[in-house]
């Protein structure tokens, strides 16, 4: 087995004892079992019901075969061992389930006696006469009562360390945890439970025990919160560890500070989805804070923020969040700008001037600073989504450019040759809100966007003067360029280099994990900024299918995450939303870079800190 | 087969593992290689000038010629009949998420120029060289394309989604019906079949939680479906076997293989094995997870490792190599290793 060749290189001593100390008691259960196979067990030659105990090579048995972390449930009395062996919880030497419980009892002769009891006898003539409590309260974990059982159970998202490791001990006391830790096993393994139950043969309380487990599943699926299964799970798995229990809720304090949060967009982009209309009050935005601490699925898919989905889950992001540096201060909508060089580049305009104009319009957001940046420093040559239009006399075409949505395309089109003053009312619509038949309507300038939307990689308009299509112009969608060199002859035209030049930055080269934790320690400020190939970024979204298929796709990372020696980078892709930032594996990365260094024609290296 | 037995298997097969795998060497650079015959006799590649060109060991020519930011990707299935070529134009330069590609296709070995048949990505030879199958990024849509019509013949529009990125899997089962993935409003994802013939879909299989994606490989009469979590999604990863043919509503499906860690999939398959990428380790606060290629037998349903990588994301296809793509490298972890004896010469240099 695997677990040998681990064992025998790293801990070999402790590893060999255990496996001894399990054999050995496999041995002496098995002759124990030999032993006692013809003492017949009958209740009216037992001298004192009170005083029959569980054999202890038995429970050594259970003990060796069970989760330990449930046999913690056991800790209190006897009373709260007979619960726990009530569940299915428990293993006996040999078996997948607990079907016999082997007892010392004394006979009328005076004599101590070991039995095997079938579980159910057990429960009924000893366990449950010795504790009456016991019987009543599985009871109420039973199919008739579970629903009516599960509701009064209450759960508070602990705010506190201290107060998580007080419910973590709580619940190790509580006489109901080992039936809640039943249904959790039951959940958690529903799938696996009916896969063995077609294939489980003669073996009846097998078989008892998995049809138990999967019609409990069934019911409290249906019965129960996924934020209660989860928070239930997450304990039962964690009853051995109170640290890796309360860790999750550490990691949440992120949402907790988001109530103070002065970046109103991080807020509404995580608020929005739970209340799509109307504006978050305080008691809708405790209520969405609450949500995202104790649903981590609650994260995956925000409403109208067009990005790459699934986000990461609530947890990973409330760590990711706890150490991001980039600005990120206004609405983003990555899959509704249609060119992904300019979502990323305007991210590294926004972080270094956190001044530029903000907007409602999302795609705006992107556009702006792009275009801002080519007009301030690059007088225009850039920028090339453009309304266009044939000058007869000069017989040259004139073009003005736009953003696809701002009032300055308005007076682009202004401009435009045919159009007289009345263009300054234009009003740019979608195509459902035009109604022609309507009066407000009938006269005045109309810029209609089609169904699909319009971004810099589509544009269909209709631009409508007074209701007559006006239609001298073309919309130019040639927008091509280099985000970083292509080529020798046009390396200093490059946004990379031009963004270096024109706003002053220094940037390195960042090939190891070393130097980016040096640069992120020295430079308060610095982000990377990189292109990789976006089949190594993101492997499970995307498959290679055919040899060296690589598609660019730009990124910004602005912290780094270590686990058992190993760093995960706080990454934007330029397909994830500003504020959902995923956290990717510094070998993915760095692999991602080295196909896209291989197939880049001046085989650059992606990856460059700037501060 | 009992399932504890498969678990027996599973956790005994883990052991096995890989050797140091050797890597693709070949007389010119990896880079501009897009397919290699397993005999090394004909090689597809590009040139940095942006021309697409293929080699013998005798003869080369050239097949298409665009301007220098063009990148070619080729695909060649077993049968050997044809060549399907996606060439990206402005690779570097037009950072468009929904750009498609132009597809196409040629005889394989041919000197005569490829045709062009249609625009889009994820482009996949079918029925046995006769369709192409591909995603119009722009659309939305399905195409299937026949080769000798060389036009869209048919086409599947898929409805608008909360991942815009989302790009489909599908398969051609015969001229009339296919299977193809999808998902839902709410991030669910389904396997659908779609007959031509009266035009209706059906459901193959709908996952019960969001965030996963579903891939397919289709063996004999049989669906092999893999259910994997997506990135940042905690949950475990799934197997099915799901017969294609008297199977009424496809409410036959067995579980071949399942796991609580989150695989990265990729699935690929021969005629007895499928290959996908498994995890050893997930790491939850950091996401990083120890991924490997594995196989498994399809006869026996035994699950072996085939690499040690520890960081495998994807696996590839060509001829009968199964490659790894693992940074700069290509790793061989199934096949004939010693393709840089016969294969092309430095002609193929820019």
């Amino acid at each position: 087995m695997c677990l040998n060749v681990f064992a025998q290189t790293n801990n070999q001593g402790h590893f060999q004892k255990y496996e001894e100390l399990i054999s050995t008691n496999q041995n002496e259960y098995s002759k124990k079992l030999y032993e006692i196979r013809n003492n017949v067990f009958d209740i009216n030659n037992i001298k004192d019901v009170n005083q029959v105990t569980i054999n202890p090579l038995f429970l050594n048995g259970l003990i060796f075969n069970s989760p330990s972390r449930y046999l913690l449930l056991a800790q209190k009395d006897k009373c709260s061992l007979y619960d726990l062996i009530s569940t299915t919880l428990l293993k006996e030497p040999g078996k997948p389930n607990l079907e016999e419980i082997i007892i010392d009892a004394q006979n009328l002769e005076g004599e101590i006696q070991s039995y095997r009891l079938k579980k159910d006898d057990f429960l009924n003539k000893i366990a449950y006469k010795q504790c009456p409590g016991s019987k009543k309260l599985a009871a109420n974990f039973q199919v008739t009562g579970l629903r009516r059982t599960f509701k009064e159970l209450k759960f508070e998202v602990p705010n506190s360390v201290d107060t998580c490791y007080q419910v973590h001990q709580e619940a190790l006391m509580d006489v109901k945890t080992p039936f809640i830790c039943e249904g959790m096993e039951a959940v958690r393994l529903e799938t696996q439970n009916k896969t063995i139950l077609k294939n489980i043969g003669k073996n009846q309380s097998y078989k008892k025990d998995l049809q138990k487990n999967v019609a409990l599943a069934s019911n409290l699926t249906r019965i129960l919160k996924p934020n209660f299964t989860e928070y239930f799970q997450s304990l039962c798995l964690n009853l051995e560890n109170k640290e890796a229990f309360c860790q999750r809720y550490f990691d949440k304090s992120f949402w907790d500070s988001l109530a103070e949060n002065k970046n109103k967009e991080l807020l509404d982009y995580y608020c929005h989805r739970f209340f799509p209309s109307g504006e978050l009050n305080e008691a809708k935005k405790k209520l969405c804070l609450k949500n995202l601490a104790q649903d981590n699925k609650a994260c995956y898919y925000p409403l109208n923020y067009p990005a790459l989905t699934p986000a990461p889950n609530c947890d990973q992001l409330a760590t990711t969040l706890n150490f991001t540096r980039l600005n990120t201060n206004y609405k983003d909508c990555p899959a509704s700008v249609g060119n992904l060089g300019i979502v990323n580049f305007s991210r590294m305009l926004r972080h270094f001037n956190q001044d530029i104009t903000k907007f409602d319009n999302c795609q705006l957001n992107s556009t702006y600073p792009v275009a801002q940046f080519d007009q301030q420093f690059l007088d225009g040559d850039f920028w090339k989504t453009q309304l266009c239009y044939n000058d007869p006399l000069k017989k040259v075409e004139i073009c003005y450019p736009v953003l696809l949505n701002e009032s300055n395309d308005k007076l682009a089109l202004s401009r435009l040759k045919g159009f007289d003053n009345k263009s300054k009312s234009c009003r740019i619509i979608t195509s459902k809100d035009y109604q022609p038949l309507l009066l407000e309507y009938q006269s005045g300038c109309y810029i209609i966007k089609s169904k699909k939307g319009c971004n810099l990689s589509g544009c269909k308009l209709k631009v409508i003067l007074d209701q007559k299509e006006f239609k001298d112009y073309k919309i130019s969608l040639d927008f091509n360029f280099d985000l970083f060199p292509f080529s020798f002859s046009s390396e200093n035209r490059s946004l990379s280099k031009r963004f270096k030049r024109f706003l002053k930055k220094q940037d390195k080269s960042i090939t190891n994990m070393s130097t980016i934790i040096n640069v992120f320690k020295t430079h308060k400020q610095s982000i990377l900024w990189g292109v990789a190939c976006e089949e190594d970024l993101l492997p499970s979204h995307y498959q290679m299918n055919m040899f060296a298929q690589c598609t660019p796709l730009p990124f910004i990372v602005d912290g780094y995450l270590k686990e058992k020696g190993l760093y995960s980078l706080s990454t934007r892709t330029a397909k994830d939303h500003i504020d959902a930032p995923r956290l990717i594996p510094w070998s993915y990365i760095f692999s991602g870079l080295k196909r896209y260094q291989k197939q880049h024609p001046l085989s650059l290296w992606g990856l460059y800190a700037f501060y | 087969m009992r399932f504890t037995s498969l678990l027996i298997i599973l956790l005994v097969s883990f052991c096995t593992y890989a050797k140091e795998l050797p890597k693709l060497l070949t007389k010119q650079p990896l880079e501009y290689i897009r397919f290699i015959s397993d005999d090394g006799k004909i090689t597809y590649y590009q040139k940095k000038s942006g021309s697409f060109q293929f080699s013998t060991n005798y003869d080369y020519a050239k097949l298409l010629e665009f301007d220098s930011d063009t990148i070619f990707y080729t695909q060649v299935s077993d049968q050997k009949k044809k060549v399907l070529i996606e060439v990206s134009k402005n690779q570097h330069k037009k950072l468009d998420p929904m750009k498609n590609n132009d597809l196409y296709i040629g005889d394989y070995g041919s000197q005569n120029s490829p045709l062009k048949i249609s625009q889009g990505v994820s482009a996949r030879l079918e029925l046995k060289d006769t369709w192409v199958s591909s995603f119009n990024l722009k659309e939305s849509e399905i195409n299937f394309t026949q080769i000798s019509s060389a036009k869209s013949n048919k086409v599947i529009k898929l409805s608008k989604k909360n991942n815009p990125f989302f790009k489909p899997h599908k398969r051609m089962i015969n001229p009339t019906d296919v299977i193809y993935t999808d998902i839902n409003s709410s991030g669910v994802s389904a396997l659908l079949f779609h007959s031509f013939t009266d035009d209706k879909t059906q459901t193959i299989f709908k996952s019960k939680s969001k965030g996963t994606k579903l891939e397919i490989c289709l063996v004999q009469d049989s669906i092999y479906l893999g259910e994997f979590p997506l990135d940042g999604v905690n949950l475990g990863s799934t197997i099915y076997k799901i017969d294609l043919y008297n199977n009424q509503g496809f409410q036959k499906k067995s579980i071949i293989y399942e796991s609580t860690l989150p695989d990265l999939g990729q699935m690929l398959c021969d005629q007895e094995n499928i290959y996908f990428i498994k995890a050893r380790e997930y790491y939850q606060k950091s996401n990083i997870k120890i991924t490997d290629l594995a196989q498994i037998n399809l006869k026996t349903l035994q699950l072996n490792f085939l690499s040690e990588l520890k960081f495998v994301t994807q696996v590839l296809k060509m001829d009968s190599l199964i490659l790894i793509p693992f940074r700069d490298d290509y790793y061989i972890a199934k096949g004939k290793q010693d393709l840089a004896a016969s294969e092309i010469d430095t002609r193929g240099k820019n």
